[in-house]
């Protein structure tokens, strides 16, 4: 009888211990406990599966690592009680014979929210049941499975159970939310690099630093991590997992470090969430990280400042005199033709984005502004431009508007003509890389197509908003002067900017094909003019239908004839480099750019500046007129011996296109400024002054010798 | 000083994981060497020509017994093995290790199952599991007719030791076994395979 009551008490005892049924299972002691002892309806609490395992035996966190499984929880509830998923607490990196599993030792509380719907209909009491499955290992690993049943009463005031402490102890325990501490990430080859920020007391004091990846096949379990300093600048490098697949954009998991990530140190565990870039963005000097949602907002502005650039400008006013024309019309209609202008903007964006993107896979070394490195491109644009300019001034006519550019489109209602100048903006817009834009480009390529196009898709939106919104509120409209004659001169003036254009378009050619290319394509447009003199000196309704049609055939000929002269000297090999060497007028020896030069002029212990340059790059020209007409920048280059290297694009080059994508760069201008000492480039941004230069000149001489490229 | 130490240790870890690379989907399969349950000497190169499933085996791990409780495992074997595939079970755990077995053992648990693979592969000093970077039991590859490896990975997506969630479950062996035999490429070439530790 004693005997019985003994045993009783041995079995019991736990139970009666803990008010709760404790489920034993192998190596394990588990139970489902409330923070609460009773429930308010409305008012979150926390539960929690108590997990208590042997010595030695350890529960896998949510991302298992190597192998195992994370604990898993079915609730058998009432539906107007939620309960959150697990709030895990910083997992321990436990190294198994050469494998790696992230879990928990000892005793552990798998915390969740819950939250009886205020809505509910009060009883007594809420039974909440739940069966948990998970895997316990040691050396070897089992399997456990519990069933547990919680009843809590619900009242109208909260009352801590026993637990409470329990659960406050196991808040400490997860990583912290919110910290001091930024992050940028990048992959390189089979690694991320991480680069940390904050408070320099913190930073310098980490020994060990771990990053626990959210999701498997992100991270190389056990693979190495290494904390790496460079000057003042913080890189762990995480090696990526053999299984990881090319879409994790984001690098998200728990930092761990015992010296922790607080001015006191306390704080050991962090969550970082990290978007991952192809290649370290260099943003000029500014550290930081380019989201999507940054690029696309550069992207925006880059658009923006487009219809700034030189380029642009000739078809700004052009479209700004056809807003004109229209100003007294109907109000829908000039709002169709702001929206279809800002249609053709976009289109033309992604269509570019998708053959660029295309190209770029079958692995043609083409860039941004590659239309313009092809001569026979330039040519007819060159052609079209000239006759644009030739219609303006009156020398001949096609329908009544300069905008049909492909013929007669059209005529009453103009709207595919608002189209088509869309597309012709941007096809003009392309060689301006303007600031932010060079970068935003860089990065969309780098990304998946769809973000790619996204962000594509918002240049050529930044670049619409000006005429979506000027055909949106017409009252700006109604400040642009009222039609009259002076629209005739107007359009007549306009023609200047447009030979303006062509002229710059020829000396492009002439740069890409020769003198004899450039005498070609004057031939041709001086055939092109004759026809069009013809045309319009014949005109259909003054003569018998013979004079229509030899005059016709004849103005035909010659346009044809010209075209045909122009092109026919553009299909030398555009691939040559044009030589970047030689003395320009400002009495600056340029070196020509390849990938061994630059090492050489380095190895050899020089500062090198290269000017990533193209003939058809107007900000590139501007900004080089801008710098070196200024001698003191142009003694300080002498002075500090700067080797002064010149990459042209003007013509397709791969090895060129490949340095600028090494700076995440798909269009110059791009200027580097490389120290002796041979550290990473000083990035120069793409509008210069001389004070910019004259800076980032003097930072080569005070700039701490740092050697992370040879590091890596 | 120190810096050198942890230079020589990081050099040692890159040098070891470089080691531990699975082999490169769509390229040649690891070849090996290694003896059976029934003492004969197997190399990848004797099965030019067929289909091989590898499957690493510890019959004492609960992923492997959810497998063979069930007789999926055995079911997937013998259709396999009748199609003319190569079904090569492999275990790997180290002597004194959980799931290690000795040739005699290993046929009779085999037996016992009822299990139908090609033969049993004893790998105990682990060099065929390391060659192949095998990492969990069951860890599944395919390796085509021409030698390369085409599948690594899991054997379905449910990475429980739950009977239960055997049902239902997308099995990655069968999918892509089933499109191989086809003659059209795999559905997927590789995901995270789960399971215990393999007990090297």
């Amino acid at each position: 009888m004693i005997f019985r009551v003994l045993l009783y008490l041995f079995l019991f005892l736990p139970f009666l211990e803990t008010k709760g049924q404790v489920v034993y299972t192998d190596h394990v002691a588990s139970e489902l406990v409330s923070e609460n002892n009773s429930i308010v309806p409305g008012e979150s609490f926390w539960i929690a599966l108590r997990m208590e395992m042997d010595e030695g035996w350890y529960i896998y966190w949510k991302n298992p690592g190597d192998s195992g499984m994370p604990v898993l929880i079915e609730w058998d509830k009432p539906y107007e009680l939620q309960i959150s998923d697990i709030h895990w607490q910083y997992p321990k990196w436990i190294d198994v014979q050469g494998l790696t599993s992230y879990g928990h030792y000892g005793e552990v509380f798998l915390l969740m929210e819950a939250k009886l719907d205020e809505a509910t209909e009060v009883s007594d009491e809420l039974t909440i049941n739940a069966v948990a499955d998970w895997l316990v290992c040691e050396d070897v690993c089992i399997p456990g499975y519990g069933s547990y049943s919680l009843t809590l009463p619900i009242s109208d005031q909260a009352e801590f159970s026993e637990w409470k402490s329990d659960f406050d102890h196991t808040r400490t325990l997860w990583p912290h939310e919110e910290h001091e501490i930024s992050a940028q990430a990048w992959t390189e080859g089979n690694r991320y690099v991480m680069k940390l920020d904050g408070p320099s007391a913190v930073l310098e004091r980490w020994e060990e630093l771990k990053f626990f990846a959210d999701t498997e096949a992100t991270t190389e379990n056990g693979g190495p991590q290494q904390l790496m300093r460079d000057g003042d600048d913080l890189f762990f490098l995480i090696e990526k997992s053999s299984y990881a697949t090319s879409d994790i954009e984001t690098l998200s998991g728990v930092l761990y470090s015992p010296q922790g990530f607080d001015s006191d140190g306390e704080v050991v565990a962090i969550t970082v969430s990290v978007p991952i870039d192809d290649e370290p963005m260099f943003f000029a000097d500014s550290s930081a990280g380019t989201s999507l949602a940054m690029a696309l907002v550069f992207a925006l502005i880059g658009g923006l400042i487009l219809n700034l650039m030189p380029c642009v400008f000739p078809v700004l006013s052009i479209k700004i005199m056809h807003f004109v024309h229209l100003g007294g019309g109907n109000k829908d209609v000039i709002r169709m033709h702001g929206v279809l202008f800002a249609l053709g903007i976009l289109v033309s964006f992604l269509i570019l984005a998708a053959v660029l993107i295309g190209l770029r896979s079958a692995g043609q070394e083409l860039g941004w502004g590659f239309q313009l490195q092809s001569p026979v491109f330039i040519g007819i644009l060159a052609f079209l431009m000239f006759g644009l300019a030739l219609n303006l001034l009156g020398v001949f006519e096609i329908g009544n508007s300069i905008i049909n550019i492909a013929g007669k489109a059209s005529v009453g209602e103009g709207y595919r003509s608002a189209f088509l100048m869309g597309v012709l903006a941007t096809i003009l817009a392309t060689p301006c890389t303007a600031p932010f834009m060079g970068a935003a480009l860089g990065f969309a390529l780098t990304l998946p197509a769809a973000q790619a196009l996204l962000i594509f898709g918002f240049l050529g939106f930044g670049m619409a908003i000006p005429y979506v919104l000027l055909s949106f509120f017409p009252k700006m409209i109604s400040y642009l002067p009222k039609p009259g004659a002076w629209m005739e001169t107007l359009k007549q003036a306009m023609a200047f900017p447009l030979f303006a254009t062509v002229l710059w378009l020829a000396w492009v050619f002439g740069a890409q094909t020769g003198f004899d290319g450039l005498f070609a394509l004057l031939t041709g447009l001086l055939l092109a003019s004759l026809g069009a003199w013809i045309l319009h000196r014949w005109q259909p309704y003054t003569i018998s239908n013979k004079a229509r049609i030899i005059s016709r055939s004849i103005a035909g000929l010659l346009l044809a004839g010209g075209l045909f002269v122009a092109l026919s000297s553009a299909n030398t090999d555009a691939t040559t480099a044009q030589s970047g060497s030689g003395t320009d007028n400002y009495g600056i020896e340029w070196i020509s750019f390849t990938p061994d030069i630059v090492d050489e002029l380095r190895s050899d212990g020089r500062h090198v500046f290269i000017d990533f340059t193209a003939a058809w790059c107007i900000t590139c020209k501007a900004n080089e007129r801008v710098v070196f007409s200024s001698s003191e920048v142009r003694e300080r280059f002498r002075d500090l011996d700067v080797a002064m290297v010149k990459a042209d694009w003007t013509n397709r080059n791969p090895d060129i296109t490949r340095a600028l994508s090494e700076f995440n760069r798909s269009g110059v201008p791009l200027y580097l400024l490389y120290n002796a000492d041979g550290s990473a480039p000083q990035v120069l941004p793409e509008l210069l002054t001389p004070g910019i230069v004259m800076n980032a000149l003097s930072n080569l001489e005070n700039r701490p010798a740092a050697h992370l490229n040879n590091d890596f | 000083m120190k810096n050198m130490i942890s230079f020589l240790i990081m050099f040692g870890l890159m040098a070891a994981t470089a080691i531990a690379n699975p082999p490169v989907i769509g390229e040649r399969a690891p070849d090996f060497s290694v003896v059976d349950f029934d003492g004969n000497t197997h190399s990848l190169s004797d099965f030019e020509g067929k289909f091989v499933i590898l499957e690493w085996l510890n019959h004492d791990c609960p992923f492997v017994v959810k497998f063979y409780n069930a007789g999926k495992m055995q079911e997937l074997q013998k259709k396999y093995t009748e199609k003319g595939v190569v079904w090569l079970s492999v275990i790997s755990s180290a002597p004194g290790k959980q799931g290690y077995l000795e040739a005699k053992a290993a046929r009779a648990i085999t037996k016992e199952k009822g299990a139908h693979p090609t033969t049993v592969l004893l790998d105990p000093d682990g060099t065929m599991g390391r060659a192949y970077d095998a990492r969990v039991t069951p860890h599944m590859y395919i390796i085509n007719p021409e030698g390369m490896l085409v599948y690594n990975g899991a054997m379905d997506d449910r990475p429980t030791p739950r009977a239960s969630d055997l049902e239902g479950a997308h099995n990655f062996v069968v999918a892509n076994m089933t499109r191989l035999l086809n003659g059209e490429p795999v559905e997927v070439a590789t995901n995270t395979p789960y399971g215990c530790t393999v007990k090297y």
